[in-house]
C-alpha cells in the first residue's frame, strides 16, 4: 500500500475531513492547465471589469467617418457598420457575457442544490416526485425552452440570466442527491442524528459542507454553458438586444453575407473570445475537480 | 426484459401528460392575447363593439385555463395541435411539413458524431499518450467549447464564400427533388451540427475504453490466448461502448437545439426554423404544439434507448 492510498483509507475512516483552503491552492496550483485557464479568465475578466478605463472609445457611439474600418491604430479591431469601435465592445460585451454565466450558474447551483439536499434526505415519495421532475425538465429540449422562455417574458439580461439558471439545474440536483445518499449513512451524521440534532442542523451544517464542493466543479461546466446559450439566443437575435454588446449579438451581423465574407474582423474576435473564455472555464473545472476529489489519486 | 420495458414504458404516459401540461401552461403564460395581437391597434379603436369577443369565443379563449386545457388536450389526443392564430393554418400541418427535414439533419448529425465520436475516441484509447491522442484531445476540447454557430461562420466564410465549394444555404438547388443534390445540401449543416456531439462521444469513448482496458478481465481474454483484435474487438469494445447508447439518448435534446441554430444558418427549412419564425410572429399555437412534438420525440427516444440497451446487456435482460 502507497502512502497516497494509506491517507486516503484514513481519510475515509475519519469520514474525509474537509480540505484545508492551502492544501486546495497547492493542489490547484500543481495543475498547470487549469493554470493557464484561470490566467486567461482573468485576462477577460481584467478587460471586462476595467473596460471603461481600457477602451478609448465609446462602444456605443458611431464614428460615422470610420463604418466598416478594418483593424487600424485607431481602432484596434476595426468598426462595425455603425462606426462603432470593436475593441470598445468587445471588452464591454465580456461584461455581460460573463455576468449571464455566473449568475445563471449560481441561480441552477442554488435550485439544483436545495432539490438535491431535499430528494435525497426526505426519500420516499418526496424523492421520488422530485427525481420524475428532474426528468421531465431533462426530456425538455432545453434550448428550445429557454428560446420560447425569453420571447415571453422579454430579452433583458436579467431574464436572460434567470431563465438559463432555472433550467440548468438537472445535473445538479442529480449530483447532490447521490452525494446525500452517501453522507448520510456516514459515521459523523449518525452521531448528529443520535445527539438529537433537528432535520435542519443535520442538513445544513453536517451534510450541505461535505456537497459544496461537488456542487463548485459542476458549476463550471455550468457557467461555461449558459455563455454559450447566451451567445446563441443573442447571435439569433432573441437574447440581449443591440446596442448593449455581447459576444453572441456582436457576431449576428455576420449573418449578412457582406459582414460574413468582406469583414471577417466584425465576428472572428467575439468568436474566439467565446471559445478561449469557455475552454478556459472547463480547464479551471478540471483543476478545481482534481484540488478538491478527496479520491483523487495525486496529492 | 418484457416486464422492464412495459415498466419503462408505463413511465412515459404520464411523462406525457406533464410535457402537455407543461407547454399549455407556459404557453398560457404569455402576455398579451392573441386576438388583439393580430389586430393593428389603431383599428381596435374603430372597430364595431364586441367584435374582440366575438373572436375570443370563436377561438375559445374565453373560456378559464382549466377548461381549455381539457379542450386541447381532447384535441391533442386525436393528432389536432390546433391551428395558428394567425393564418389558420393547422399546426400539426405546418409541423408535419417541417419535420422531415429536421429528422434528415439531426439524424445525419447523429450518425456522423457517433461514428466519427467513437472511432477517435477509440483509437486514442488504444494509443494513449501519444500525439494523436493529445492532438484528439485537444481538438474535442474546442469542439466542446466553441459555440456551433462560429463554427458555421467559418465554414460557409472559407467553403461557401472563399472557395466556392458547398452551398450555402437550403436543402437542394433546385425545383425538383434529387437526393444527390439534396445531400451535397446537406454536407455542411449536418457536419457542423455532428461536432458537439463528436466531440462529446469521443471524449466518452475514450475514457470508457482506457478504463476497460485496464480491467482484469481483459488479462484474462489475453491469457486464454485469443488475438489482440478479438481481444480488443470484442471484449473491450463491446463492453466500453454499450452505455454510448444511454449517454446519446441523453444527448438528444441538445442535438434539437443545436438544429435550431444550423437551420437558422443554413437556410434549412425544418421545425428549428418554423420555431424561429414563430417566436418572431409570437405565435404561441405554433410553439407549443412544437415544444410537444419535440419532447415527445426526445421520450420515446430515450424510451428506445433504454429498451435497446436493455437488449444488449445481459445484466438487465434476465434480471
Amino acid at each position: 500500500m502507497s502512502t497516497s492510498d494509506a491517507t486516503r483509507l484514513a481519510a475515509v475512516l475519519t469520514d474525509a475531513p474537509p480540505r484545508s483552503r492551502r492544501t486546495v491552492w497547492r493542489r490547484f496550483r500543481r495543475h498547470r492547465v487549469a493554470l493557464l485557464g484561470l490566467g486567461i479568465l482573468l485576462f477577460f475578466g481584467f478587460g471586462a471589469v476595467f473596460a471603461p478605463w481600457i477602451a478609448v472609445h465609446d462602444p456605443n457611439y458611431g464614428d460615422l467617418y470610420n463604418v466598416k474600418a478594418p483593424p487600424s491604430t485607431e481602432h484596434w479591431l476595426g468598426t462595425d457598420a455603425g462606426g462603432r469601435d470593436l475593441f470598445a465592445r468587445i471588452l464591454f460585451a465580456g461584461r455581460v457575457s460573463l455576468s449571464v454565466g455566473l449568475v445563471a450558474a449560481s441561480i441552477s447551483a442554488v435550485i439544483g442544490t436545495i432539490i438535491g439536499l431535499v430528494s435525497g434526505y426526505a426519500g420516499g415519495w418526496v424523492d421520488n416526485l422530485l427525481q420524475r421532475f428532474t426528468e421531465l425538465v431533462m426530456t425538455f429540449p432545453t434550448f428550445f425552452a429557454i428560446l420560447i422562455l425569453v420571447s415571453i417574458v422579454g430579452p433583458s439580461v436579467f431574464n436572460i440570466m434567470f431563465v438559463i439558471g432555472t433550467l440548468g439545474w438537472t445535473g445538479k440536483a442529480r449530483l447532490v442527491r447521490g452525494q446525500v445518499l452517501s453522507l448520510r449513512e456516514m459515521d459523523y451524521v449518525t452521531a448528529e442524528r443520535a445527539i438529537g440534532a433537528s432535520a435542519r442542523r443535520i442538513l445544513f451544517v453536517a451534510i450541505l459542507p461535505g456537497v459544496i464542493p461537488y456542487v463548485a466543479v459542476a458549476s463550471t461546466l455550468t457557467i461555461a454553458g449558459a455563455i454559450l446559450t447566451e451567445a446563441s439566443l443573442s447571435f439569433l437575435g432573441i437574447g440581449v438586444q443591440i446596442p448593449t454588446a455581447t459576444w453572441g449579438n456582436m457576431m449576428s451581423a455576420a449573418q449578412g453575407i457582406f459582414v460574413l465574407s468582406e469583414m471577417p474582423w466584425v465576428w472572428i474576435p467575439p468568436g474566439l473570445a467565446i471559445g478561449l473564455t469557455v475552454v478556459a472555464i472547463n480547464f479551471l473545472g478540471d483543476g478545481l475537480r482534481d484540488a478538491l476529489d478527496p479520491r483523487s489519486v495525486s496529492d | 426484459m418484457g416486464k422492464y420495458i412495459l415498466a419503462r414504458a408505463v413511465i412515459a404516459i404520464p411523462m406525457v401528460f406533464a410535457i402537455s401540461l407543461v407547454t399549455f401552461v407556459v404557453s398560457n403564460l404569455a402576455p398579451g392575447d392573441p386576438v388583439t395581437a393580430m389586430v393593428d391597434p389603431n383599428t381596435i379603436a374603430v372597430m364595431p363593439k364586441g367584435y374582440l369577443e366575438q373572436r375570443r369565443q370563436q377561438l375559445g379563449l374565453d373560456k378559464p385555463m382549466s377548461v381549455r386545457y381539457v379542450l386541447w388536450l381532447g384535441q391533442l389526443v386525436r393528432g389536432n395541435l390546433g391551428y395558428s392564430y394567425f393564418n389558420g393554418i393547422s399546426v400539426a400541418e405546418r409541423i408535419r411539413i417541417r419535420a422531415l427535414p429536421t429528422l434528415e439533419l439531426a439524424g445525419a448529425a447523429l450518425v456522423i458524431g457517433t461514428v466519427l465520436g467513437v472511432v477517435f475516441g477509440v483509437v486514442a484509447a488504444l494509443r494513449q499518450y501519444s500525439i494523436y491522442d493529445y492532438v484528439l484531445t485537444f481538438l474535442s476540447l474546442f469542439g466542446l467549447a466553441i459555440p456551433s454557430f462560429f463554427f458555421a461562420l467559418i465554414a460557409l466564410y472559407l467553403l461557401s464564400y472563399k472557395i466556392e465549394l458547398f452551398p450555402a444555404w437550403g436543402m437542394s438547388s433546385t425545383d425538383e427533388f434529387s437526393l444527390l443534390d439534396n445531400l451535397y445540401h446537406l454536407v455542411l449543416p449536418a457536419s457542423i451540427l455532428s461536432i458537439e456531439l463528436m466531440a462529446g462521444t469521443a471524449r466518452y469513448a475514450r475514457t470508457a475504453m482506457l478504463e476497460v482496458l485496464d480491467s482484469d478481465y481483459m488479462n484474462t481474454a489475453r491469457a486464454k490466448g485469443l488475438s489482440e483484435f478479438v481481444v480488443v474487438g470484442r471484449h473491450a469494445f463491446r463492453n466500453a461502448l454499450l452505455p454510448l447508447i444511454t449517454v446519446t439518448s441523453l444527448r438528444l435534446p441538445f442535438l434539437f437545439g443545436g438544429a435550431i441554430i444550423i437551420e437558422f444558418m443554413f437556410a434549412w427549412p425544418g421545425m428549428g426554423r418554423l420555431a424561429i419564425s414563430a417566436i418572431e410572429a409570437r405565435d404561441y399555437s405554433v410553439l407549443m404544439g412544437l415544444t410537444f412534438v419535440v419532447a415527445v420525440v426526445v421520450l420515446i427516444s430515450n424510451l428506445l434507448a433504454d429498451v435497446l440497451y436493455a437488449c444488449t446487456d445481459p445484466r438487465i435482460r434476465t434480471g
